[in-house]
């Protein structure tokens, strides 16, 4: 266990290390920079921010610098929210997302893995199809049709429910951003749950226990249930991540101001330590998550040991 | 990012000579046998996330917003727009106009009960054009040639060499390096607003935090979260706090006019914002929380002259003819907008523009004459003239880029293909030249029809490059005239001939403002407004 | 332009079809796969109505009474009531806001949308099924090191290089689908790697070896017409995906051109004003969440008619 966490931290460090340059490289190379205004500043006013932030400098140095800075925990200033560094910005923005996601996710996993064994265990009956469609809706509806749509009928009209804002994390605000995320998540966890599903009782093990006259749910919740959540987990480690960025929509409509915006917006303002400082952040969380996905998918599946 | 265009005038100042005012002070003036609201508490929609709330490094309309009920700076402007006593409650000028005395109150206090003195508005000056703090605003202080100004920015200055200086605790002097009439309306704007010294270097760029920030406005910052909200809470050590209603302000920076709307229907926002298409049925539904006022701002087309055929006026003033304005502001902006012909919008103070001849022509006379003109420049369907219309990502943008490619197409030889662009990648373009029609949009830095005429010199922000030999010597000679209308209606008519811009519209501000919220100045010229002068009606 | 894109979608179907017989005829193992497919009802049925959509984005115009770009000036001046969907104006699915035919529009936005979809995932799927059939056959420390260059790329936020590559490189729909396609091979590549590694152990393969059959003909005859069923799969739910990201690179405007169009353009509009003119919302709407149905559903009869589990 412990070799495997020590393998994986190494692999990380090469990973990170392309990871940055490229994006470092992109991000300098795009037209336009972070002080490029329509009046146009006198050039000695230039020059001063440029000193200051470092821009003046050759490119590969400005990458060196900010790659030392990183190491020593320093994600560097803002270019855009000037009384801010990255650090002061990234980790409230990152709770905002994070706590979404994971009530979204929690939600999403218990429901879609319910409606995806319900709909496996009445494989192809109108109970399978009007779950699956139901589910569905919720991935082909897009969350900046949904997100407006949530906030018309329960902000709106019925008054149930503020139309946006944050504020700590106070129950009433999560609500609607949560459901959004969520039946984004719902259809396709059921989808692969349904799968899953499909397949364990298919396979030779479950065919035996039936054999054996063992009690269907018993089979189900002791024998099938494992082996059908590894394509649930695998798919989850990645998932997360996603809905993090994805979060973009959710962010803008109802202004709760989480990490989504803030990568959105660093890269068309020019932010260049936002953009780096998120993509530094989701490059360790998506490597993180996976090797989390990998530990819990060798407790659930006997054949793989580290 | 639209936003971050500044709009602070500074009315040009008509008598400059000593003044001391009698006329009553900014505050919540609520009318006698008002019943207020229990819960004073204000929240509006603030278009964008401030860049910074330092403000000496602010640039942009949603920081200054909060800076003006943050701070307070020598004079505040009072609800048409004209100065009014704020630190400074009287001033004076020598003879030559080169010398400003401000004379400033006793009791103005910080939000920690330190007094606001003359040396904080040295500090905050001087940092102003420190190339060390590297403000984007620097040049604001170049505009009334303080004395130094310019080369303490250049770094061949130290700040400390500013011209300005602290007589006492409460006497503040400016020096200027010439006699620059309007430079007393300049210090309502947040550049020259005073900051807490000691409170700047203990805590460097992290002054401005909640934990941190002492000011000496009306509110104090309360809480700051980025992309969310942002809290205001009385200052209770403010001069004028008794005259003040509003407890708590609460700007929040709401980006998509869908979500403003949806937050004030919801009835999260006393000031809210709309989507321009669902005026029509905004007008039945709340018709009188629709506010709809001039801007100082004009919208136009760039033509690069630099790239054939737009260096012949010919097809510059075709496409500018064919051009249906009336179509664009009533069916497209729709809200109340003016169809634009010159550059300088018409309300523009002391300065009566001239209607451009083409104005007046009835819309088929200006398509026969387009038609003409596109004839002579060589075009024709057989050989039609390919056009690629840049614009930045805005719905609005793109509507106007819509309708006008397609008023291009019906009526000349024209083809368009539309170019949209994000903020950044079309400022650089257009620095660059590298568009040959570019939509631009322009509002006035202080209320005088040179910041617009200004543009077009051959040292403006002129990214068409078109230069006129005459152009220039009017707006040059204009400097040091006491009535520069006529130079300004010359400029005009050598725009209109020439046509190297094509002005479409001049703007308006449009807002949503419930009926609970009183003494809200939605009527001043240049939308600056302060939050202790509102006060919460009960319903 | 439009040509050019109705001709490339033609051409895809066409290439399609020619794929089907060549491949399917012959052997048992896809015989077996159609005749489930074709017995799997929900899928039939989706398969039958997105080849309603396509020809509606190929030959809609042939109907419309305007072209997408050209603006209804009475129209315009309201658009509520004037550009209400009706039959004796001409404007079926009624006008957008500034009064250009809605109908005209939604049947461009149908071939963008359809076309960034199906491109964008055949580049993605091409690349990435090279690409995992080539580490995993060649096998050794080449496969290690590709599949951790596939795991580097992994990391990199994928919105993020979508976003930089479309303000660098403009907005041409070519690029949009390159772009897109270019960084979403990964998956693709790690599944037939992976497919290809338990292929190669099979018994099938070891014999043909044994038989002193060629490196190059076991690639072509064994192990490419098997991963052709997950590749296939992997498309029909990788193209409704591609769709949905399109419709999200509108919402940041960063999509197509105008006056080009795609349906998340056009929802992204209508959502704007579904209070007041629903119809600007509903129609692209519609034609968005039945191909994405379709699509969904079609995959999973696919899968389930390829499924090896299932014979």
């Amino acid at each position: 266990m412990l070799s495997f966490i020590i393998k994986r931290a190494l692999e990380a460090i090469p990973t990170m290390l392309v990871l940055t340059f490229v994006s470092f490289m992109l991000m300098y190379l795009a037209p336009g920079s972070p002080f490029l205004t329509e009046k146009g500043m006198p050039p000695e006013v230039l020059a001063n921010i440029n000193a200051k932030y470092n821009l003046d400098k050759p490119l590969l140095e400005q990458y060196i610098i900010y790659l030392g800075n990183l190491l020593q925990g320093d994600f560097g200033p803002s270019f855009r929210y000037l009384d801010f560094s990255i650090n002061d910005l990234l980790w409230p923005g990152l709770v905002v997302s994070a706590t979404i996601g994971m009530w979204a996710l929690l939600f999403a996993v218990i429901s879609g893995i319910a409606m995806g064994m319900m709909a496996a265990l009445n494989r192809n009956k109108t109970t399978d199809y009007s779950i699956m469609t139901i589910a569905m809706l919720g991935i082909v509806l897009p969350t900046f049709v949904m997100a407006p749509l949530l906030v018309l009928l329960f902000s709106i009209k019925l008054r149930w429910l503020p139309a946006g804002g944050w504020n700590d994390g106070a129950a009433q605000y999560l609500v609607l951003p949560v459901i959004a995320v969520t039946t984004h998540l719902v259809a396709q966890i059921a989808r692969i749950t349904r799968g899953s599903l499909i397949e364990v009782l298919n396979s030779n093990f479950i065919r035996t226990a039936q054999a054996k006259g063992l009690p269907f749910r018993y089979i189900i919740f002791k024998h099938a249930f494992k082996p059908m959540m590894l394509p649930v987990v695998s798919y989850l480690g990645p998932v997360f991540v996603g809905v993090l960025t994805g979060s973009v929509v959710i962010d803008v409509y109802f202004g709760t101001g989480g990490i989504g915006q803030h990568f959105v917006n660093g890269a068309i303002n020019r932010d260049y330590s936002m953009v780096m400082g998120v993509t530094v952040l989701l490059g360790v969380m998506y490597i993180f998550f996976n090797a989390v996905t990998d530990i819990v998918y060798a407790f659930i599946d006997p054949k793989i040991r580290y | 990012m639209k936003k971050t265009k500044l709009l602070q005038s500074m009315l040009l100042a008509s008598a400059v000579a000593a003044s001391s005012l009698s006329a009553p002070l900014m505050a919540a003036d609520v009318p006698a046998g008002t019943k207020l609201a229990d819960v004073q508490e204000f929240v509006r929609d603030n278009g964008a996330e401030p860049g910074s709330l330092d403000p000496q490094k602010i640039e942009g309309v949603p920081g200054a917003n909060i800076a003006r009920d943050l701070f307070e700076g020598l004079l505040n402007q009072s609800r048409d727009g004209k100065e009014q006593p704020g630190v400074a409650t009287s001033w004076s000028a020598n003879a030559d106009n080169t010398v400003y005395t401000f004379n400033l109150r006793k009791d103005a206090k910080w939000s920690n009960g330190d007094t606001v003195t003359a040396h904080d508005f040295v500090y905050a000056w001087q940092r102003a054009v420190d190339p060390a703090l590297a403000s984007p605003y620097s040049w604001y202080m170049e505009i009334p040639m303080i004395v130094n100004a310019s080369k303490i920015v250049g770094g061949e200055a130290e700040p400390s060499s500013l011209g300005v200086r602290a007589v006492d605790d409460f006497t503040f002097e400016v020096t200027l390096e010439g006699p620059v009439p309007f430079f007393v309306k300049m210090v309502t704007h947040t550049t020259m607003f005073p900051v807490h010294k000691a409170t700047v270097e203990a805590h460097g760029d992290k002054w401005t935090q909640p934990e941190n920030i002492v000011t000496n406005g009306a509110y104090t910052l309360a809480e700051w979260k980025i992309n969310e909200r942002m809290e205001l809470t009385r200052n209770t050590n403010y001069w004028n706090d008794a005259k003040t209603v509003i407890n708590k302000v609460t700007h929040l920076p709401i980006e998509a006019a869908s979500a403003s709307l949806a937050r004030y229907r919801a009835d999260e926002l006393d000031f809210g914002n709309f989507p321009t298409e669902q005026i029509k049925q905004l007008r039945k539904e709340m018709g009188d929380e629709i506010y709809i006022t001039p801007k100082l701002c004009t919208y136009y087309y760039i033509l690069n002259t630099q790239v054939a055929p737009y260096g012949d006026a010919r097809v510059r003033k075709a496409l500018s003819y064919a051009i249906d304005r009336d179509i664009i502001t009533e069916h497209i902006t729709a809200t109340g907008q003016l169809p634009a012909y010159g550059l300088t919008p018409e309300i523009i103070a002391n300065f009566d523009p001239q209607a451009p001849a083409y104005a007046s022509m009835s819309q088929a006379d200006r398509v026969a004459e387009a038609t003409k003109l596109m004839a002579e420049a060589g075009y024709s369907d057989s050989n039609p003239l390919n056009i690629n219309l840049l614009y930045n990502t805005s719905e609005g943008h793109k509507k106007i880029a819509i309708a006008i490619s397609q008023m291009w197409k019906k009526d000349l030889p024209v083809e368009t293909s539309l170019e949209n662009q994000e903020w950044k990648t079309y400022l650089s373009s257009r620095n660059e030249g590298n568009f040959t029609v570019a939509r631009a949009g322009w509002c006035g830095d202080y209320n005088e029809a040179s910041t617009f005429l200004d543009l077009m010199t051959s040292t403006g922000m002129n990214d068409g490059k078109w230069i006129n030999a005459e152009y220039d010597e009017l707006m040059a000679a204009s400097k040091t005239m006491s009535d520069p209308s006529a130079n300004y209606n010359r400029a005009e008519e050598i725009l209109a001939e020439e046509m190297p811009i094509i002005p479409i519209y001049q703007y308006t501000g449009v807002n949503l403002i419930k009926p609970r919220v009183g003494g809200y100045a939605y009527d001043n010229p240049e939308g600056n407004v302060y939050s202790r002068d509102v006060y919460i009606k009960a319903e | 332009m439009l040509f050019k894109s109705r001709q490339a979608v033609s051409q895809l179907a066409a290439a399609l079809a020619d794929n089907d017989n060549a491949v399917l005829e012959g052997r048992s193992l896809w015989q077996d796969a159609r005749r489930r497919f074709f017995h799997n009802k929900a899928a039939v049925v989706s398969l039958f109505i997105i080849g309603l959509i396509i020809l509606f984005a190929l030959g809609g115009s042939q109907f419309a009474q305007y072209s997408y770009e050209e603006i209804d000036w009475l129209a315009l001046s309201d658009p509520v009531s004037l550009g209400r969907p009706s039959i004796e104006t001409g404007h079926y699915f009624g006008t957008d806001k500034l009064g250009r035919d809605l109908y005209a529009r939604t049947v461009q936005g149908s071939q963008i949308s359809l076309l960034v979809g199906i491109l964008s995932s055949l580049v993605a799927i091409l690349i990435g099924t090279l690409y995992g059939a080539a580490s995993g056959f060649i096998g050794g420390r080449v496969d290690s090191f590709m599949m951790r260059i596939v795991e580097i790329l992994s990391a990199m936020p994928f919105m993020f290089f979508v976003i930089m590559l479309m303000v660098m490189f403009g907005r041409q729909i070519i690029l949009i689908f390159v772009a897109i396609g270019a960084v979403s091979w990964l998956d693709m590549a790690r599944i037939v790697r992976g497919q290809t590694l338990s292929l190669k152990n099979k018994e099938f393969i070891e014999a043909a070896n044994a038989c002193g059959v060629s490196q190059w003909r076991i690639l072509v005859r064994h192990i490419v017409p098997n991963v052709l069923g997950i590749v296939l799969v992997y498309a029909s739910l990788m193209i409704p995906g591609m769709i949905v990201f399109e419709s999200f690179i509108s919402f940041l405007g960063l999509g197509v051109q105008e006056p080009q169009t795609s349906w998340g353009a056009l929802i992204n509009e209508g959502v704007a004003t579904m209070e007041i003119a629903l119809w600007q919302l509903l129609f692209p709407l519609t034609f968005l969440v039945v191909t994405l149905f379709c699509f969904n559903f079609v995959g999973d009869g696919l899968r389930d008619a390829l499924d090896p589990k299932e014979r």
